[in-house]
Order: C-alpha cells, then sequence, then structure tokens
C-alpha cells in the first residue's frame, strides 16, 4: 500500500537536550497506529515535531511525497495534518461553535465557507451534545464534550494526517471507550490515518492497526496490534501489564 | 446641579481619551503580555506627523487621517522591531524596550520639532454649548466621544464578527492551539498592535488640541490616565478597558470641579486603590489565572 507518512531517522529535543533519536515511521491511510511507551518516552515530542511545533535536529518527514521539513505549523494544516494536543486545546473563552469554526479557518477562496459550514454540520451530527451546546463557551462543556469539542474541530479541516494526544486522559472509562470506538468509524469513513498517543495500552492496541513502542526515544518496537498485544516479553518490558 | 451636569460631559469627553488609551493598551497586553510604555510617546510621533501633513497639505482631515495612518504603522513597526518574541521574554526585558523606545521616540521628536509647545488645532470648537447659565460640552467633546465611540465598535465588530476577529480572539488566548488550527498568530500579533497603535493615535489626535499642546512629552501623562484606566478595567478585558477609561475621566473631572486641580493626580490613584482592593484584578477580569 502507498504510505501517506513516512518519517525516515527522525531527531528532535528541547533545546540542546535529545529526545527524539533516529525514529522512522510509516502510516498508511485508513489506519490507526498506536504510539506506547512510559511517561517521557518521546511520544508527546514525536507528534509535536511530525506537527511542526517542534523543529527537528535530523531526518525527514513526508506527507503524501511532500516534505514537510521547514514548512511552518500552518502550512501543515494546509496539507491536510491536523493535531489534537494532550490536554484538548478547546478554547474555553470562545463557544462551540467559534471554536469549530476556527478549525475550518485556514481554509482559502470561494466555497472555503460552504466547505466548513458542511464540515461543521457533519460533526455535529457525529457529536450531537455539541449540537445541543452549540452557544456554550468551551470552559463551560464536560470533559468528554471537550473532547468531542477538540476531535471535531480537527475534523472540520477534513485532515488526511490525524494525530491525538492522550485523548481518553482524564475521562470516565464509559466516555473514553466510546471516543475510542469513534475513532475507528472515522478512520473507516475518511481514510485518514491516525497516529495515536494513549497511555491506556488496551484500549489503544484494541482500535489500532498497528502498533509502536517508543522508549527514551527510540522506537524499541513495531507491528501488528494484536502482535504487539500478545507479546508477553514486550508487554512486561515496556508497556507495564 | 449645573456644575454636575457640566463637569459629567467634561468627565465623558476626557474619559472617551483615556478610554481609546487604555484601549490600546489592553489590546497588545491580552496577545503578548506587553504593557506598552512607549504608548504615549508612540501616539504622539503621529500628532507630529498629523500637524506636519496638514502643514504641507493644508487640510486639517488628511492630516488626521494620516496620524492614524502612521500609528497602524508605527504600531507594526514597533512589533516587528522592538516586540517581536515578547511573549517568550521575562516581563523585565519588555518593560526595558518599552521605556527604552519611550525615551527614543520622544528624543527623535524633540531632535526633529524641537520641544517647545507647539499650538495644535481642535477639529472642532471647543467652546462649550449652554443651556441657560449652565455649560454642557462642546462640538470637538462630541467629535471626541463619538469618534472613541465608533472606533470602538468598529474593533467590537471586528473581534467578534469577522474571521479575521475569531483568528485574533484565538491567537491571544491559545497561541500555540490557535496555531495548530493554522492560525498565522505572528502574523496577528502585528495585526494587534497595528490596531493600538490606530487606537493611540486617535487618542492623540483628540487630547492634544483640548488645552494639552503638542511637544514630545505631552502623552506622559495621559498614558498614565489610560494605564489607570486600563487596570480599572482588568487589563484583560476590551470592554473593561472602555469602562475604566471613562470611569477615570468622570472622577478626575469631579475631583478637578469639587476639590481642585490641584488633587488631579491624586483622584487617579485614589480610584486605583480603592478598585484594586475591592477587586484585584480589576472590575472586568474574569479570572486570576495567568496564560503559561
Amino acid at each position: 500500500m502507498t504510505e501517506l507518512l513516512e518519517v525516515e531517522g527522525l531527531c528532535a529535543g528541547y533545546g540542546a537536550a535529545p529526545v527524539l533519536h533516529d525514529v522512522d515511521l510509516r502510516l498508511a491511510p485508513g489506519t490507526i497506529t498506536a504510539v506506547l511507551g512510559a511517561n517521557g518516552a518521546g511520544k508527546t515530542t514525536l507528534l509535536r515535531t511530525l506537527s511542526g511545533l517542534l523543529r527537528p535536529s535530523a531526518g525527514r518527514i513526508d506527507l503524501t511525497g511532500r516534505d514537510l521539513i521547514g514548512l511552518p505549523v500552518e502550512r501543515r494544516v494546509m496539507l491536510g495534518v491536523a493535531h489534537v494536543p494532550e490536554g484538548r486545546g478547546v478554547i474555553g473563552e470562545l463557544t462551540v461553535q467559534e471554536n469549530l469554526r476556527l478549525g475550518g479557518l485556514w481554509r482559502k477562496g470561494a466555497g472555503a465557507r460552504r466547505e466548513t459550514d458542511a464540515a461543521i454540520a457533519e460533526v455535529y451530527d457525529l457529536f450531537e451534545p455539541l449540537a445541543r451546546r452549540r452557544g456554550y463557551h468551551g470552559h463551560q462543556l464536560s470533559g468528554g464534550e471537550r473532547q468531542m469539542l477538540a476531535l471535531g474541530r480537527a475534523l472540520v479541516a477534513r485532515p488526511k494526517f490525524l494525530l491525538l494526544d492522550e485523548p481518553s486522559l482524564g475521562l470516565a472509562p464509559v466516555v473514553a471507550a466510546s471516543i475510542m470506538a469513534l475513532l475507528r468509524t472515522l478512520r473507516d469513513a475518511s481514510g485518514m490515518a491516525v497516529l495515536l498517543v494513549e497511555q491506556n495500552v488496551h484500549s489503544a492496541l484494541a482500535i489500532a492497526d498497528e502498533g509502536v513502542v517508543v522508549s527514551l526515544g527510540r522506537v524499541v518496537a513495531r507491528g501488528k496490534a494484536a502482535d504487539l498485544q500478545a507479546d508477553e516479553g514486550l508487554r512486561h518490558a515496556y508497556l507495564g501489564f | 446641579m449645573s456644575r454636575f451636569i457640566f463637569l459629567t460631559f467634561n468627565g465623558l469627553s476626557f474619559g472617551a481619551v483615556y478610554a481609546a488609551l487604555a484601549l490600546a493598551l489592553v489590546l497588545i497586553w491580552r496577545t503578548t503580555r506587553v504593557l506598552n510604555f512607549a504608548q504615549g510617546a508612540m501616539a504622539v510621533a503621529t500628532a507630529y506627523v498629523a500637524l506636519s501633513v496638514s502643514d504641507w497639505t493644508g487640510s486639517y482631515w488628511i492630516g488626521f487621517g494620516a496620524a492614524l495612518a502612521a500609528g497602524f504603522v508605527l504600531g507594526a513597526v514597533v512589533e516587528r522591531v522592538a516586540f517581536r518574541g515578547a511573549d517568550r521574554m521575562p516581563p523585565l526585558n519588555t518593560i526595558v524596550i518599552g521605556v527604552g523606545l519611550l525615551i527614543l521616540i520622544e528624543a527623535v521628536m524633540g531632535m526633529l520639532y524641537g520641544s517647545a509647545n507647539r499650538g495644535f488645532p481642535a477639529a472642532y470648537s471647543t467652546r462649550a454649548y449652554s443651556v441657560g447659565s449652565t455649560a454642557l460640552f462642546s462640538k470637538q467633546d462630541v467629535f471626541t466621544v463619538g469618534s472613541v465611540l465608533v472606533l470602538m465598535l468598529v474593533i467590537a465588530v471586528l473581534l467578534t464578527r469577522t474571521p479575521q476577529g475569531l483568528r485574533m480572539r484565538a491567537a491571544a488566548f491559545a497561541p500555540e492551539v490557535a496555531r495548530l488550527l493554522g492560525v498565522r498568530v505572528g502574523r496577528l500579533l502585528t495585526l494587534g498592535w497595528a490596531l493600538s497603535g490606530l487606537v493611540g493615535a486617535l487618542a492623540a489626535m483628540l487630547v492634544i488640541p483640548t488645552g494639552l499642546g503638542l511637544f514630545p512629552q505631552a502623552m506622559d501623562g495621559v498614558f498614565i490616565l489610560g494605564f489607570t484606566g486600563a487596570v480599572v478595567g482588568g487589563l484583560e478585558s476590551p470592554v473593561g478597558a472602555v469602562v475604566g477609561g471613562v470611569l477615570t475621566g468622570l472622577a478626575l473631572s469631579y475631583a478637578s470641579g469639587y476639590i481642585g486641580s490641584d488633587i488631579t493626580p491624586l483622584a487617579a490613584l485614589v480610584l486605583l486603590v480603592v478598585v484594586l482592593l475591592l477587586r484585584p484584578t480589576g472590575l472586568f477580569s474574569g479570572s486570576q489565572v495567568r496564560r503559561v
């Protein structure tokens, strides 16, 4: 299958402190890849580097054949990269509707408004609680609703490549499960590739097609999600169960 | 009673100017956490531009428009040259830059135009209309309040009703998230500074003709009062800036009228202390949480 995203030899860090070392990654369209590892392994740094928030010191990032290195975050958004950061990034001072509209403001030209309106309508269909609270401010929403909003806002951009950082963090198990189930539905419906960072290894591997295990900034294992889950040695060494 | 009415109109007129200056400060503060100590000096520079253009063209209104345009451009240039990346600087650095810029602009204005107080014409008559023996307000007062109101309405519509305003608010509240949504935060910061420069220029064009006169330090005192208004309103809120500015104008007018003009600066201090004692984050600040 033609890869949507190809990452080779990616190195990145904060100032003089390197975090990622020589990371390789390949994502096919319509797949979910779970990034697993302990706290401080470099999972969030990987996502920040892929979305452009962090400049890599070495390596290559290709999205559908286009080199992303050197492109600012804003340009990557236009190429189809969407990043839902840890903590969700819902802007509490803006309403639900404004948060969603923001997700489509990168579009330019005739028809941009219409396309964004259509995408917002789809998000409201997908997340009914948001439709009932479109005039509420972000800070008035529950944790689950905020996650829906963060995810919905990313979907308004109709991304090719979605980066999700800890989507279940702080959510009730039943809400987290519904968000995870929804990711599969979205993957099937949209064909986008999802890179999912998740502390809950079980639920991440349950919905993912592939998995990569990161330790101390290096990819130490990769494979089919089911195979990773079945690998007892790997589970004990890196995944803590 | 007639004295009270006169003082109220007088306070509203000056309050509109302080509100404009407060708004200029708040527009920058909420996006970059910079308190622009050079705001007053920048505004004076635009008044000098107005003077030069009016002398050259013979038209007051072309000069007026040139001042606003110069304020817009100067605000953008100051952000690009002096304050780019200010949101990541320690607060002391931005204060030093602001004060340095204040000294630089005032020195350059002094070199170019001299330090003498030049008369500066008002757009309209400053003679107050009277009802019976009660002086109320002048045409210039109406123009002052009206133009500030119109500008604030335009800014309010821009911020709340347009895509660019939505981007600006997102960039102010959560710059990193805004970037992740494709918002070019750097450009919007420049636009915010440019708007702030324009609003400051309007404040200068309205207050300098009302007896203040034009000299390089003309806006230093007005800046303090605009700053008072911004703090009273809560520094975070454009609406608070407007209300704080008007309250400052009214407080000063009443203090000056009923107690004496010598007491005016003290009135601003009393207002500031009372409001901060009752509400330490200002009247319209919703939260004490600081963006980090």
